[in-house]
């Protein structure tokens, strides 16, 4: 990655930002909590939202612009300004 | 790369932090805030639609309330961290005395010695040094006050050819170290001219010389230092017109064994009367506390007879954590009355006075003899003469030394 890619990818500040591993998930950029239940976790990064799909999850720690959730995830989605869905 | 967040630093959840209950509509934006806010919330359990379980920070706690308003009733459920601990803990009387009770025994046990190492003995055994220490006041549950200097002395005092001893305290333990003193004469050197001579007075009985010329002849009596068997020989040199017929002696390693009758003239006293205790039927029960230096017996507090018998039943005796000891005793009157011995009785008593007194004054090795006693009595006492003789080797070596004495 080039060092130009690099900064614009840490100030990127409105945009998901995610960590998954194992039954563990880092979100960063969390700027509105959308939907909590036990199923999915739904945040609004600014730009974009970003929600976690899985069972049994639970939210450990909310910190500034930050959430960390544990639980099995099963997906994850991004969805966009103009409502088109894409998913990894 | 994923940014690091800058967080506040305002002390940790361990510190104090409060478990709530918020029940009310559309807790996402409350959640919300409160991340804008800069409030840390964890572990966030959704316990139905309406009700969730979440844990802050007790410094965040009003701002929290702030932000709810009244729209959401919020309930405080637990508190963790240990200022909250603290604060209950001393909160209750009963634990600050607990504690400072607890504290107390420790300071106190700390005063006791509850253990003894003894360290360096050889000749002696521990149980011997540890009586001797117990009589000097230095005793497993003993207070830790008791002078070292007096210890000491006592230990220099009772046992023998001890050089040099050192106490010190480690904790509740008492280290005692002994070093004993060497007594042993350096044996003569075999290369080297000696004598043998009388180490006690007596007559000489028989003399076996292996080397050297016999000296003291059968029937003479020799005192402590006296040549029982010479090193030095005469030589009659038949090396005439040279310079070795000059030499009318020589020098030799006398060996031998040389025994002797040794009399001895020992003396003790024992009582004319024997005193019998006949029990009146009277007595009293008590208990004897001993805690630390604290000692409280109930019998000796409640006695009142002029002659008695003390007999005790050791119940309880603890040394850690502070020494205890409970005992049961009984106190009995008696009346004492006096008897005088019989003659038998009289013999019997001297004969084993005799016996105690003979293996402490003479060696084990010697041959008694003749043995008599003479009896002779005063007031209240009777004198028991005890004349002995025993037949013992006397000799021992004694390097000649020629010219200057250095060793």
């Amino acid at each position: 990655m080039s060092i130009k890619d690099e900064l614009l990818f840490d100030f990127s500040i409105r945009m998901p930002r995610l960590l998954i591993g194992g039954k563990t998930g880092i979100l960063d950029n969390v700027k509105k909590i959308v939907l909590i239940s036990e199923n999915n976790i739904v945040v609004d990064h600014g730009k974009r939202y970003s929600s976690v799909n899985g069972s049994g999850l639970c939210v450990k720690l909310i910190e500034e612009e930050r959430i960390i959730i544990t639980g099995e995830i099963y997906s994850v989605e991004f969805y966009g300004d103009r409502g088109d869905i894409h998913e990894e | 790369m994923i940014g690091v967040i800058s967080m506040k630093n305002r002390g940790s959840f361990l510190e104090h932090s409060i478990e709530i209950k918020v029940e009310g509509f559309d807790r996402q934006k409350l959640l919300t805030e409160c991340t804008q806010r800069g409030i840390i919330i964890k572990d966030i359990r959704s316990v139905s639609e309406i009700e969730t379980i979440i844990t802050l920070m007790e410094w965040d706690y009003e701002q929290f309330q702030r932000i709810a308003k009244n729209k959401y009733k919020i309930t405080i459920l637990k508190e963790y961290g240990y200022k909250p601990l603290i604060r209950k803990t001393f909160n209750k009387k009963s634990t600050i005395i607990g504690l400072l009770l607890f504290a107390l025994i420790l300071f106190y046990q700390s005063t006791f010695v509850s253990e003894i190492q003894i360290l360096g003995y050889r000749s002696y055994t521990e149980a011997e040094i540890r009586d001797a220490l117990r009589d000097a006041g230095l005793y497993e549950g003993c207070s830790k006050s008791v002078d070292l200097e007096e210890v000491k002395l006592h230990i220099y005092k009772e046992l023998d050819n001890i050089a040099w001893i050192g106490v010190r305290y480690m904790g509740n333990l008492a280290e005692v170290t002994i070093a004993e003193g060497t007594i042993t004469p350096k044996p003569v050197d075999k290369s080297k001219p000696s004598h043998i001579v009388a180490k006690k007075e007596g007559y000489v009985e028989r003399t076996i010389a292996r080397e050297g010329m016999i000296a003291a002849e059968p029937g003479t009596y020799v005192k402590p230092g006296d040549i029982l068997i010479s090193g030095i020989v005469p030589v009659t040199s038949t090396a005439y017109g040279t310079s070795a017929a000059e030499m009318t002696e020589r020098y030799v390693h006398a060996s031998g064994e040389v025994y002797a009758k040794v009399p001895y003239r020992l003396f003790c006293y024992q009582e004319k009367y024997k005193y019998i205790k006949s029990p009146t039927g009277n007595y009293i029960y008590g208990l004897r506390f001993e805690l630390g230096d604290l000692k409280f017996n109930t019998a000796k507090e409640y006695y009142k007879y002029s002659n008695s018998t003390y007999m005790e039943k050791e119940i309880l005796k603890i040394i850690r954590p502070i020494p205890f000891t409970l005992g049961l005793v009984r106190v009995e009157e008696v009346e004492v009355s006096k008897k005088q011995k019989s003659k038998d009785e009289l013999q019997k008593e001297a004969n084993r006075l005799a016996r105690n007194i003979i293996a402490e004054k003479v060696p084990q090795n010697a041959q008694i003899l003749n043995k008599s006693l003479k009896f002779s009595p005063r007031e209240n006492i009777i004198g028991v003469n005890i004349m002995l003789e025993t037949l013992e080797e006397i000799g021992e070596k004694k390097e000649i030394y020629i010219g200057n004495t250095t060793d």
